[in-house]
């Protein structure tokens, strides 16, 4: 079973970035290395920031998932597929609407003046390096023309993927999220669900059920104030004034066309608008922060993966007015129909993360060149020492993977404005320059008083691991390999450390 | 094994053993003052105890020297399963504390037979004085305390013993 997520626009890239840790904590409900999760990103923006962001997370996710942690966990069961480039500008570098169109062709004619009439002359020319402006209209006249161009693209890339997948495994999920009020994911959503329904090689197979799309619709759940100067500067640009306008028009769009190509729809949004700290048209100065509602997408994704059929209309409420917490999360049906706790999962997988920030990372160089005594760290000499190398890509890649999942995290926690968000306790964590500190003495509270495991125990767990006295004829022959056993190297380390870290 | 099981059966094998090495140096005592005992005080001229006496006077030496060692060794025990902690990540090295009380366990076995002897006036039974305390540094601090707690230190500070990683393997 393949599952495919195509990202479109800025907030699609901060699902991406949600869902990307739900599938490294094995929270996607595929059968161990069964299935597989191909990204892609459509963003006419590439030097977006949420999109560097998120390729930055990918590209270290994509090195070290290969590690050997064996079988049985949850923890990176999921491959990721990540194809090069991974993702796709509909709109070449420096180029305007005129020119994706080739009006100076059609300038004459009457569907020329048609044309004019539907954009303004500011709309035609203003370059689209820096997305669409928040005009829908003009996205999708261009990705409408540009998916069926761009032969070589990786949007096309995606779509021989998918083919190839339906014709091996029987069946293949195509997930896509952005927002509906902005520019790129207004235009990119209904369009591209579209052009995938009908696209000759997969149309076949969506009649047959044997690929199914659904859709996370973002509605608005932030906004941002430009100051008069930065209005004059930008031209054109998306206002958050008309997010509200924006939403009406395209969820009646929406109605209206039964779906627009979407099996199932998930539509997610926040009462409040969180203000943006920094105005920015796009490019690298559109770096939000993750919100809550992204995690809530991704996880809508997670629940279209499961499987389930968009003949039902599902309303998730909160428990509790102000706060935001696991009991608002559904379960995770995985593929033998079991149900997991998100909770579970998560919980263990981010203290995984944050036992490797703390108990490992920041003593590896002074253990690797000796002004660490080793014994001093049951776990290197147990799992490191002349075993793995501390400057190997896998470990570099994966620690730089943990960094930013805790300043992910961060973001998340910190995302509810005046309500507060009660998944991890953030005592347990600040960060700082995009460098994770833990606070260990609060450890133990990172579940709100559920698993109290501190970091004691994780240190005494991790050194137990399948410890035993050693046999004389191991003593004297030297070590005895388990046969049995598939994690080797780092992701031995690993799959320890992340058994340690169970609550219970 | 959780972690409460496993200090309960740390803290067993301390004194278990402890006990062996008491009674291993109780036999190896009775030996040593079979071929010494004799010769050695009619060398020298003095009034030892009849033998089975002797062996009286030695058993209670060993005993009280094997409380004195096994406490030693249960608070290393203790120190490792429930008092040592370090939340910080810049380790876990307790090696000074293995270290210190081994030296005052050495500093006992070498002092702690002359001292038994004078407050209880038993001056015969030390006649072969430099083979006992000898014999207490071998059993109780290399055997009994550097051994034993290689068994019987928690899983978080297996290798401050020295040479411990000699005996065990994390894979």
């Amino acid at each position: 079973m393949g599952y495919y997520f195509i990202s479109v626009g800025g907030s699609g890239a901060r699902v991406l970035e949600s869902l990307t840790h739900l599938c490294v904590a094995g929270l996607m409900p595929n059968q161990e290395k069964e299935g597989h999760l191909y990204v892609m990103s459509i963003d006419p923006d590439t030097g977006n920031g949420n999109l560097t962001r998120t390729g930055t997370l990918l590209n270290c996710l994509n090195k070290f998932q290969d590690v050997q942690v064996g079988k049985g966990t949850p923890l990176l069961k999921t491959p990721l597929r990540l194809p090069k480039p991974f993702f796709w500008s509909p709109a070449k570098l420096d180029t305007n609407l005129d020119r994706v169109i080739s009006y100076q062709h059609y300038s004459e004619q009457p569907i020329g003046k048609l044309y004019e009439s539907l954009y303004t002359k500011k709309e035609r020319q203003t370059i689209l390096n820096e997305g669409f402006r928040g005009r829908p209209s003009i996205g999708a006249a261009v990705m409408g023309l540009k998916a069926k161009a761009d032969v070589e693209s990786a949007f096309h890339n995606l779509i021989d993927a998918v083919k190839s997948d339906v014709q091996t495994n029987g069946s293949a999920q195509i997930f896509l999220a952005g927002s509906v009020f902005g520019g790129t994911g207004a235009a990119g959503l209904p369009t591209i669900a579209r052009i995938l329904r009908e696209n000759r090689e997969l149309k076949q197979h969506c009649q047959e059920g044997k690929i199914r799309i659904g859709g996370a619709l973002l509605l608005p759940y932030f906004s941002f104030a430009p100051t008069a100067q930065q209005k004059k500067e930008s031209g054109l640009f998306a206002s958050s004034d008309n997010f509200l306008t924006n939403t009406k028009a395209a969820l009646r769009y929406y109605s209206d066309t039964g779906g627009s190509g979407y099996d199932s729809m998930y539509f997610v949004g926040d009462e409040t608008m969180l203000p943006m700290p920094v105005f920015s048209v796009g490019a690298a100065n559109q770096r939000n922060d993750a919100h809550i509602v992204d995690f809530f997408a991704a996880m809508a994704a997670v629940h279209f993966y499961c499987g389930n059929e968009g003949k039902h209309c599902y309303y998730i409420s909160r428990e509790k007015d102000r706060v935001f917490q696991w009991q608002d999360l559904p379960d995770v049906t995985m593929y033998d129909d079991t149900k997991v706790s998100v909770r579970e999962y998560f919980v263990q997988f981010t203290r995984f993360i944050l036992a490797y920030l703390h108990i490992v990372k920041p003593v590896l160089p002074n253990l690797a060149n000796g002004k660490e005594p080793a014994h001093a760290h049951p776990w290197y000499k147990d799992y490191w020492k002349d075993k793995i190398d501390v400057n190997a890509s896998d470990v570099r890649n994966f620690e730089q993977y943990a960094e930013q999942f805790v300043v992910w995290l961060d973001q998340v926690e910190h995302s509810a404005g005046a309500r507060s968000v009660e998944l991890i306790n953030p005592k347990v964590f600040s960060t700082k320059n995009n460098q994770a500190k833990i606070m260990p003495d609060f450890f133990s509270t990172m579940d709100y008083g559920n698993g109290k495991v501190n970091i004691n125990e994780v240190r005494a767990r991790l050194a137990r691991g399948k410890r035993r006295k050693r046999s004389i004829t191991e003593m004297i022959f030297g070590s005895k390999k388990d046969t049995e056993s598939t994690e080797e190297g780092f992701g031995l380390f690993l799959r320890r450390l992340y058994d340690s870290c169970a609550s219970n | 094994m959780d972690s409460k099981t496993e200090t309960f059966v740390h803290l067993g094998m301390a004194i278990v053993i402890m006990l062996v090495i008491s009674v291993a140096a109780y036999f190896a005592g009775c030996k040593m003052a079979e071929m010494f005992i004799l010769t050695d005080a009619q060398a020298l001229g003095i009034k030892i105890p009849a033998r089975p006496d002797w062996e009286v006077q030695y058993r209670y030496l060993v005993l009280n020297m094997g409380i004195i060692a096994g406490i030693i060794l249960i608070i290393w025990t203790i120190l490792t399963h429930c008092v040592l902690r370090t939340s910080d990540s810049a380790g876990i090295s307790k090696r000074w504390i293995w270290a210190l009380l081994g030296i005052i366990l050495a500093v006992i076995c070498v002092f702690f037979p002359g001292i038994y002897v004078e407050a209880n006036h038993l001056s015969g039974l030390l006649v072969i004085d430099n083979s006992i305390p000898l014999l207490f540094l071998v059993c109780y601090c290399l055997a009994g305390y550097w051994g034993g707690s290689i068994f019987v230190t928690s899983e978080t500070y297996k290798y401050t013993p020295l040479f411990a990683g000699f005996f065990h393997t994390g894979d």
